[in-house]
């Protein structure tokens, strides 16, 4: 089933590929490319999943998450972050905060379709 | 988007759901749900051709609704499920809430 | 779901991890070669197999699934301590892997599918492999597609059915996690029999929250895979839920620890294995009767990977490893970034042209003689340079990949020769641009077999001639002046000369009274159409001969080598740029005809004094008391005789050689892009490329081993009858 999905991403090589992988599966992607960005374009509109970096301008992934979570109509939107391994002490905050599923990069595409399956399937 | 409508004169009583019965929905529907309950009536038909979309917290809400009536011996039955919600019942396995009545195929 | 180009995109890098799966898989099984019971190889053997089945699903990749499903399953047993590990058993695996290589090989990346699976051999093989393991063909069952055939409900033995109890946290739906999607999931690996999702927790309606999950299912799962992969699914809400595996065809007391361990009534949970056909209601009655009388002890509650009895510990200890290992894995690849090797090849190609711009910059800001412009452009230089050379070097891999490929090459030549022989391998860490190591792999592969076909004698040869039966064949590689140096070395019987010769003179490839010197005569194995073994073995002669090593080595702008020793061994040493994009050049002027030497090879620069050349346009000078050849270029190349009063001589070697160029005019270091030359000059003797210089002007590359050779040739006395003679012949009406 065709999924609305936000990548947020300040990276666009990365928004780039998590694009292809998804809409090659059939589902919508809508790009931002900060936390602020996203928080625009969510504009009230439906989302299925969030994919989110850690590491962005303005306002970052963990900002992101709690954000998200304040807000009633996202604030069960399953969140997937994008993490690097250097990265790793900031998933337990983000896992507070409410993101429960990461990946860390580099990742193989299809190992990303598979976190989006699992999710929302 | 939920919109929930009932008609307790008939009987069974009748429930109409339409747009999407998911984790964003289930307190509205749960209140409205609990509210309707109030008229007494333990026999119920949902109706669910206008329902687009019913998740795994939709659907345990709609057991839940379900065993209450059982154990006040009335029933809940499902009908004309879109193939979205019929495609996570049967995924489900959730034989009781399986349609007596299915859309007309289109 | 998919489009064509995206799925042969994300198929493609399937394959390439496929290709480095097995490459890692067949390292570990050589390291088990030596000693079977390295168990980091095996670990590294089995977690290969685990990751390729486990990417193989994805792609649904049925044939490649059961294939590898059977050797994790067996790897599995020899990593608990189940069965050993045997020499046969190795060189099976070997075959098999061959020929999931072959399967992966031919997968079609548009259709993604098996194109002419051999199932035949595959089963053949498993079948080979389960015979040996000391076992009936029914503990490894030949390949079948797990997802094939219509929904069956499992027999009552519950053969081959998983059984996965799931009981959810009440956060589950908050956090935004829809078990029906994770159900989904586990639906594509395999086939779901029986799923009964658990409602008795559910409070009175009107006290429930209906944002809370009280939910919990019990699924039965026909599957090829792992408990890890099945466990794998679930990763995302391992913190929100209780996840129990059962393995298919647990015994009875396992399914009965089952039923004590979950909350729910025990006729609840039995009714559903019953249900599922994992369990009979004779059974059930039987087991349930048993352990009211207290026949059983009653295992502790609460343990949530189940002790003793749910699963083998073995298995536990398999599942858990397996997450260490794969967690190891994540940690390692993210300091990799795999990179195309084109996107690499393009870098470099805009940073040679970056070179050549930077360096024409210089030259206009010379020109104009602003001193800030002088000043900013060698700043800009400066950093051209460094950039040059960071891009070179992402470019330079270690040679011992390259290298390590050849244990298996050696194994299976020299088994199949019935030769012992031990391969030794140093300067694995040696590094060189990853273009030539794919270019030498082919060439090395021909010299390392045929000096285990012709060089290295068999044991009684050996013993006979008072050496060890066990042949030693090293590779060995090394950095010497700029360029990478690689033996092949042997310790047989070395080259046969008066074979050679003979051999020469039947092929007619030299005169029969030639006289050649030893050096000469190696290098006859090197020519076109020449073959010294007596008989074509299917080893050496693949219908390729030594000259397609030849040709690839100077591809490559190499030399090759050979000292042979009769009876002690032979050694072929190769000597390859250490990359083929850029090079440090010295600029050298003939009139208004630019040169560049490469650098590494030039080893002084002096003034050409008076003295004449003996021999006009090649000759000797005396270097320090000692002659050096030189060559005339402008001569060489008859060009205009030159007009400037001091020439310049720039001595350049190559390996022992030494030899002085002549040349009108010194202008230094030169980054140096290698452009190709065009296919009308390709067969230029002398010159091996060009090069754009910053004003704009071409200059040409000198490709001094050829030069060298030409050199040889006319200084050699006994030179009168050889290949090379020919290039004496174009040059003598000049002389």
């Amino acid at each position: 089933m065709s999924k609305t999905i936000l990548i947020v991403d300040d990276s666009m090589s990365m928004r780039q590929l998590v694009k292809m992988t998804l809409t090659g599966a059939g589902h919508q992607v809508i790009e931002a490319s900060d936390g602020r960005d996203a928080l625009t374009k969510l504009n009230g509109q439906k989302i299925n999943l969030i994919i989110s970096d850690v590491n962005m301008p303005n306002l970052d992934g963990i900002g992101l998450v709690k954000e998200i979570k304040n807000r009633n109509e996202y604030r069960f939107t399953p969140i997937i972050m994008l993490t690097t391994e250097s990265e790793q002490g900031k998933k337990a905050e983000g896992q507070a905060a409410g993101a429960k599923a990461w990946i860390v990069k580099p990742f193989q595409p299809q190992q990303l379709l598979a976190a989006v399956e699992k999710l929302v399937g | 988007m939920l919109e929930l409508r009932h008609d307790t004169h008939q009987d069974p009583a009748l429930l109409a759901l339409t747009g999407s019965l998911t984790i964003y929905e289930v307190r509205q529907a749960h209140d409205e749900l609990r509210a309707a309950l109030a008229g007494g009536q333990r026999q119920w038909r949902i109706d669910l051709a206008e329902l687009e979309e019913l998740d795994s917290a939709g659907a345990q809400l709609l057991l839940a609704l379900q065993r209450h009536l059982l154990s006040l011996d009335g029933g809940l039955d499902v009908s004309n499920p879109t193939a979205d919600v019929l495609e996570l019942l049967e995924l489900l396995h959730l034989q009781s809430l399986y349609p007596d009545v299915l859309p007309a195929q289109p | 779901m998919l489009n064509g180009e995206q799925w042969s995109q994300l198929l493609q890098s399937f394959l390439e991890e496929g290709g480095d799966l097995l490459k890692q898989a067949e390292e570990c099984l050589l390291v088990l070669d030596g000693d079977l019971a390295d168990e980091e190889a095996i670990n590294g053997l089995f977690r290969a197999m685990h990751t390729l089945k486990g990417s193989a699903g994805l792609f649904s990749l049925t044939p490649v699934v059961a294939f590898t499903h059977q050797l994790e399953s067996l790897l599995m047993a020899v990593r608990d301590g189940e069965r050993s590990l045997t020499p046969n058993l190795i060189s099976l695996m070997l075959r098999c892997l061959d020929e999931l290589g072959s399967m992966i090989g031919r997968i079609n990346v548009e259709t993604g599918a098996v194109e002419g699976n051999d199932e035949v051999l595959q089963t053949q093989l498993l079948n080979a492999l389960a015979a040996e393991m000391g076992q009936g063909s029914d503990s490894l069952p030949t390949p079948t597609a797990p997802r094939e055939g219509q929904v069956q409900r499992a027999p009552a033995t519950g053969e081959g059915a998983w059984h996965i109890s799931l009981r959810f946290s009440p956060d589950l739906y908050r956090n935004g996690f829809d078990p029906a999607a994770f159900v989904r999931y586990l639906s594509r690996l395999g086939e779901i029999t029986h799923l009964e999702v658990l409602d008795e927790n559910l409070p009175d309606f009107h006290q429930m929250d209906p944002e809370a999950c009280y939910l919990g299912m019990e699924i039965s799962l026909r599957s090829a895979s792992s408990k890890a992969e099945i466990e794998e699914v679930f990763e995302f809400i391992l913190d929100f839920c209780k996840l129990r595996i059962l393995p298919p065809e647990s015994s009875l007391s396992d399914y009965l620890q089952l039923i004590r361990e979950l909350p729910e009534t025990d006729e609840r949970i039995g009714s559903i294995l019953v249900a599922s056909g994992l369990l009979t209601e004779h059974e059930l009655n039987t087991g349930l009767t048993m352990q009211a009388q207290g026949e059983e002890p009653r295992a502790p509650l609460g343990s949530v990977l189940v002790e003793a009895g749910m699963v083998a510990p073995a298995v536990v200890n398999a599942a858990l490893e397996k997450q260490q290992v794969v967690r190891e894995r994540r940690a390692q690849e993210s300091s990799l970034i795999k990179v195309a090797a084109h996107k690499l090849d393009e870098l470099i190609n805009l940073v040679g042209e970056l070179v050549i711009s930077a360096a024409g910059a210089q030259l206009q800001a010379r020109a104009h003689g602003h001193s800030d412009f002088i000043e900013s452009t060698q700043v800009v230089n400066r950093h051209v340079e460094q950039i040059r050379e960071a891009a070179l070097k992402l470019r330079m891999i270690e040679i011992g990949d390259t290298f390590n490929r050849f244990h298996r090459v050696v194994r299976d030549v020299s088994q199949e020769l019935g030769k012992k022989i031990r391969l030794e391998v140093r300067g694995a860490d040696t590094e060189l641009d990853k273009s030539v190591t794919d270019k030498i792999a082919d060439p090395l592969t021909h010299l390392v077999r045929n000096a285990i076909d012709h060089g290295i004698e068999s044991a009684e040869e050996r013993l006979a001639a008072g050496k060890p039966a066990e042949g030693h064949l090293a590779l060995n590689a090394y950095h010497e002046s700029g360029m990478i140096v690689i033996e092949v070395s042997d310790d047989g019987r070395g080259l046969n000369t008066a074979r050679i010769r003979q051999k020469a003179i039947d092929k007619g490839l030299i005169d029969p009274n030639a006289n050649l010197s030893e050096h000469d005569l190696h290098m006859l194995i090197f020519a076109a159409g020449f073959s010294t073994a007596d008989s074509v073995s299917n080893l050496s002669g693949r219908g390729v001969g030594m000259d397609v090593v030849r040709s690839a080595i100077d591809q490559l702008r190499g030399t090759v080598e050979i000292e042979s020793r009769p009876g002690l061994g032979c050694t072929f040493r190769i000597r390859l740029p250490l990359t083929l994009a850029i090079i440090e050049g010295f600029l050298v002027s003939l009139g208004g005809e630019y040169f560049v030497i490469p650098l590494d090879m030039v080893t002084e620069c002096m003034e050409l004094g008076d003295q004449p050349l003996i021999d006009g346009i090649y000759g000797y000078l005396n270097l320090r008391g000692k002659p050096l050849p030189c060559i005339d270029l402008s001569a060489h190349f008859d060009l205009p005789a030159s007009a400037v009063r001091r020439r310049n001589i720039v001595v350049v070697s190559q390996g022992r050689q030494q030899a002085g160029l002549i040349v009108d005019q010194l202008h230094g270091e030169l980054q140096t892009v290698i452009k190709p030359l065009g296919l009308l000059f390709q067969h230029l003797q002398g010159i091996s490329g060009s090069t754009i210089l910053g004003s704009g002007q071409v200059a040409l590359i000198l490709d001094i081993p050829s030069l060298f050779r030409q050199l040889q040739a006319l200084v050699d006395t006994g030179a009168s009858e050889t290949r090379s003679v020919q290039n004496r012949q174009e040059l003598l009406p000049r002389l």
